[in-house]
């Protein structure tokens, strides 16, 4: 890891003078979190982290309606980014549908073994107490002031790692450390099959309880790559008023319905706002779904192949999948 | 907000099953709504005027009809409103009648169903705004696409009337199946003889610009403003320079099958289709020519008394703008291969009716002698089978092709002529001669010329000592039959080609399996297709016989007469529209707009968001539907509109 942050560092200081900033990882409050970093003068490049605690998509910066204010650059200017192989899908997407541009990115890729869960570790350490970590390939500990604990980091992974198909970063300009083999016989969708198999009402009943839980936040929206409509989300329009401001099961059904719609064949599963939701809603689900009804119908994957067209992004008078049962 | 409700009785169509009095009282109660009525027959002359009478005397400002479908009724019901001084957007239809009445027996359900129906729109209305259409000129000139009988009588038509015309033909002479045919039932006049005139009158009148061995490339724009881009296939031959002496095509040494003839003899890499066409100008096929192929030959360069050989030449490409379009594109045999018990390709004397037109033909193959193509012999016996490729649904042909049965008669006849001495067999399923003159025409062959008729089909096909043995069934006798035929004419069924799919999809009009194109309204609008300012007329549409192709080429040509008698149309306002303030500029919209309506504008800021181009949009909705912020809205279908409708709906079942 430390070699591939020299590494990481290195490149990001030859990359510096060609960009505005380069958004990157640094540690965050205490030693289980990072947070992520704009780097824009080279004495801050040593603030840079590359560890298995890196979960943010950094994609989400990119869209130029998502960019906060002080954040956007000049026409001609560039943006660096270091992207995991799950982010860099999240870019494949948004250069489909127009709304970065690559020229104006210069991308930095690296191998991914897969990102920890803290909250997988909440059952065996007081994770808000932690003040020492030590990590190796295959085990954590970590130390409080009164307990430590040793645990394989495979079990501490995010469900989305464990069905990831892609630990190399899709698109780059330069690639930092060794590429990994993609892993095999993985079910990307394991999780909603897994879902599939409770009852109808079963169902319901689980995903009720879920948008009872919902105190729309709307972190799940905000950290989203793929949301970058902002103020004129459909969600917060009041003429028409497709959802009320009340925060019930009901209404929160329909804000998280018509999100998963809005991502349908455009999510790309990078799983931020399951891990942002304070409430720990697996929404992400919703949209995986949807995911899955495009790859049945269309063999279509968000985020994976920069030169195919979204299939709910063309019209097409025949499609190949559909209608052909005669 | 004083909303009128009217409930129609269609007679008793909707009151046999909803009780409409019950309707109306409901009406009443809904916000909004000032009156309730309901009426025998609204679209009445008296119905009408009850409309207009509550729009003046209650200042009715929002309409509410329950009857029939939108599609009947509602340019009635328009008219209404802006005779009475109303926006005639400011109708809302409730369908009581196909999606109520007509599909429902429990008279208190289907009120109840009713109710929703009007407290839907009612709930609608309310949100109605009024719309205006824009104006767009028309330009007067017209496309035909296909040279055949069809084409050349539309732009005749178009022509004759002192308006421009460019009729586009892919093949190298204009004239179609037609001009393969030998004589035409139900007259027997020879075929070529009332089409030549036509093809020369088509040529040389002023009004057409001829484009032959021609394709058209790309369509773009809108009903009175296409903009067409025509592909000029490279014929290799100048045509200004070329006198059509044919010394070329004598001398060519190359050998290719003649489409013209169907395949029943050769032509040479340069030819002319036959000795009518027009123009009357050779043509290289490029695929077979020595000169093309290696570079060796070029005997036609030095043979051609005016230079006008030109090996150089290329594909041209010329854009043109018309204001409408006629599809004429023709038929073609479906593909007889299928039915291996024939034997076709097995057996040289099992042959196709488009062959047969071409052996009897003075100026085809055989010099219009009927020979066996195995040995030349003249048949003692013909048969012929109707039916191949036609109502056969085990075989993907379920409809009729319409004019097998005529042309099978009409064998019967031209053998009987041309041998007297010959027998004709028939098998058939049943004869379809239900046009004027036609049945007699089958009743002469049968007792003037002796056809046999045997009613059944043919199952198998095999040689035994050169002649050619039928199996089949006679189903009026109840029995097996087996007939020894020296030559078996294949009848075989007319289908929409592949090139008509193609075009279909690049003039954006819609098809059916089988190839051909589909008219807006099967009854009422039989030559308009699905696009404003494109017609189709002939054998595209259907299998159709010449009587009917020519009356539906002129029938399309009277309805590009009565659009570009315009000088400007007015457009839908029904079209979307982009609220600028919300677009975030992601285009989807303008990824799956099927009619390119959608254009990026760049704001004084710098910031691209899209813009619709009015007269091109036809209000499909897929724009609306896909713009996540919902910047986009169909004018008349606006989100808060139909969340209105839905709303109502759903107040009825909280659980929803």
């Amino acid at each position: 890891m430390s070699e591939l942050l020299n590494e990481l560092k290195q490149k990001v200081a030859e990359i510096l003078p060609k960009v505005t900033y380069f958004i990157g990882y640094e540690a965050g409050f205490d030693p289980l979190r990072v947070a992520p970093v704009f780097i824009r003068k080279p004495e801050d490049i040593n603030r840079l982290q590359w560890n298995r605690f890196c979960d943010h998509n950094l994609a989400t910066y990119l869209p130029p309606q998502k960019r906060p204010p002080g954040f956007l650059f000049e026409a001609g200017e560039k943006i660096g980014v270091l992207l995991k192989g799950c982010d860099s899908r999240s870019v494949v997407q948004l250069l489909q549908e127009g709304i970065v541009d690559r020229e104006k990115l210069v991308i930095l890729g690296v191998p991914c073994w897969g990102a920890i869960d803290i909250a997988k570790l909440q059952s065996r350490i007081d994770v808000n107490k932690v003040s020492r970590v030590e990590l190796d390939e295959q085990t954590i500990m970590v130390f409080t002031d009164t307990a430590e604990v040793s645990v394989d980091v495979s079990e501490l992974l995010y469900d989305k790692c464990k069905t990831c198909q892609h630990p190399n970063t899709l698109v780059y300009d330069e690639f930092i450390g060794e590429k990994r083999d993609p892993p095999q016989d993985i079910e990307p969708f394991a999780l909603v099959t897994q879902l599939e198999q409770m009852s109808l009402g079963a169902r319901a009943e689980f995903w009720e309880k879920q948008f009872s839980r919902c105190i729309r936040c709307k972190a799940c929206r905000n950290v989203c790559p793929l949301c970058y409509c902002q103020n004129q989300c459909l969600l917060d329009s009041r003429v028409p008023h497709w959802t009320k401001e009340r925060v019930d099961a009901k209404s929160n059904r329909w804000f998280h319905l018509i999100r998963a719609f809005h991502l349908a064949g455009r999510c790309t599963d990078c799983g931020e706002c399951a891990r942002v939701c304070p409430v720990n809603i697996p929404i992400n689900l919703l949209p995986m779904k949807m995911n899955r009804e495009l790859f049945e119908l269309f063999g279509w994957r968000a985020g994976t192949n920069e030169d195919e067209k979204p299939p709910l992004m063309s019209f097409k008078l025949e499609e190949e999948h559909i209608g052909n049962d005669k | 907000m004083k909303i009128g409700v009217f409930i129609c009785h269609c007679g008793n169509n909707i009151s046999a099953t909803v009780d409409v009095e019950q309707v109306a009282q409901h009406a009443l109660t809904l916000p909004g709504v000032v009156c309730a009525h309901t009426i025998p027959h609204a679209c009445s002359e008296p119905g009408q005027q009850l409309i207009k009478k509550n729009i003046q005397e209650k200042g009715l400002n929002r309409i509410v009809i329950g009857a029939c479908s939108p599609r009947v009724h509602e340019a009635t019901f328009k008219r209404v409103l802006a005779q009475a001084g109303l926006n005639p957007y400011l109708l809302e239809f409730a369908n009581l009648r196909e999606q109520c009445s007509w599909v429902h027996e429990d008279r208190q359900l289907a009120t109840g169903k009713a109710i929703d129906l009007i407290d839907m729109a009612v709930n609608k209305a309310a949100r109605l705004e009024p719309l205006t259409s824009s104006k767009v000129d028309v330009n007067k000139r017209t496309l035909v696409i296909g040279g055949g009988i069809a084409g050349i009588q539309a732009a005749l038509d178009i022509a004759d009337s002192g308006h421009e015309v460019a009729l586009v033909e892919k093949t190298p002479t204009i004239g179609g199946n037609m001009a393969r045919m030998d004589k035409v039932f139900p007259t027997l006049d020879c075929s070529a003889c009332i089409l030549t005139p036509k093809m020369v009158e088509v040529a040389s009148h002023p009004n057409v610009t001829l484009y032959t061995y021609s394709e058209v490339e790309q369509v773009s724009g809108f009903v009175g403003n296409f903009k067409v881009k025509i592909r000029k296939k490279a014929r290799l031959v100048d045509m200004e320079k070329c006198t059509g002496c044919g010394s070329c095509t004598l001398k060519c040494p190359v050998k290719a099958p003649s489409e013209f003839n169907m395949g029943l003899d050769n032509r040479g890499a340069i030819y002319i289709p036959f000795p009518q066409a027009v123009p009357h100008i050779p043509v290289i096929d490029k695929t077979v020519c020595s000169y093309i192929l290696k570079k060796k030959c070029g005997l036609c360069q030095k043979i051609c008394p005016t230079g006008a050989i030109a090996f150089e030449q290329q594909d041209e490409l010329t854009e043109e703008e018309f204001g409408a379009i006629i599809v004429a594109t023709g038929y073609e045999l479906m593909d007889w291969t299928v039915y291996g018990e024939y034997g076709y390709g097995k057996y040289k004397d099992v042959i196709t009716s488009m062959q047969y037109e071409r052996i009897l033909s003075s100026s085809g193959p055989t010099g219009g002698h009927i020979k066996r193509l195995s040995d030349g012999r003249e048949p003692e016996v013909v048969a012929i089978i109707a039916c191949v490729g036609s109502r056969d649904a085990a075989r993907g042909r379920p409809y009729c092709s319409s004019v097998c049965c005529m042309y099978s008669a009409k064998y019967a006849m031209l053998t009987r002529e041309h041998l007297p001495n010959a027998q004709v067999y028939i098998f058939y399923m049943d004869i379809r001669a239900c046009s004027k003159m036609y049945e007699e025409f089958v009743q002469r062959a049968q007792e003037k010329y002796g056809a046999n008729y045997v009613r059944g089909r043919v199952s198998k096909i095999f040689e035994r000592n050169g002649r050619m043995v039928l199996q089949g069934a006679d189903t009026l006798l109840g029995q097996s039959v087996e007939l020894e035929a020296d030559l078996v004419v294949l009848a075989v069924g007319i289908t929409g080609t592949q090139s008509t799919i193609e075009l279909a999809k690049k003039l954006n009009i819609s098809h059916d399996e089988y190839g051909f194109l589909t008219e807006n309204h099967p009854k009422l609008r039989p030559v308009e297709s699905s696009t404003a300012g494109i017609f189709i007329a002939g054998a595209c549409q259907s299998p159709k016989d010449i009587p009917l192709s020519v009356a539906q080429a002129s029938s399309a040509a009277s309805k590009v007469l009565g659009l570009i008698s315009h000088d400007k149309l007015e457009t839908s306002p029904l079209v979307a529209e982009v609220t600028i303030l919300k677009c975030v500029g992601c285009f989807r919209c303008l990824s799956v707009c099927p009619f390119s309506a959608i254009e990026e504008q760049v704001l004084r800021d710098g910031t691209k968001v899209a813009q619709v181009n009015p007269a091109l949009c036809q209000g499909c909705g897929l724009c609306s539907a896909t713009c996540p912020p919902a910047a986009i809205a169909l004018r008349g279908f606006t989100d808060d509109q139909l969340i209105s409708q839905m709303e109502s709906l759903c107040q009825l079942n909280p659980e929803l």
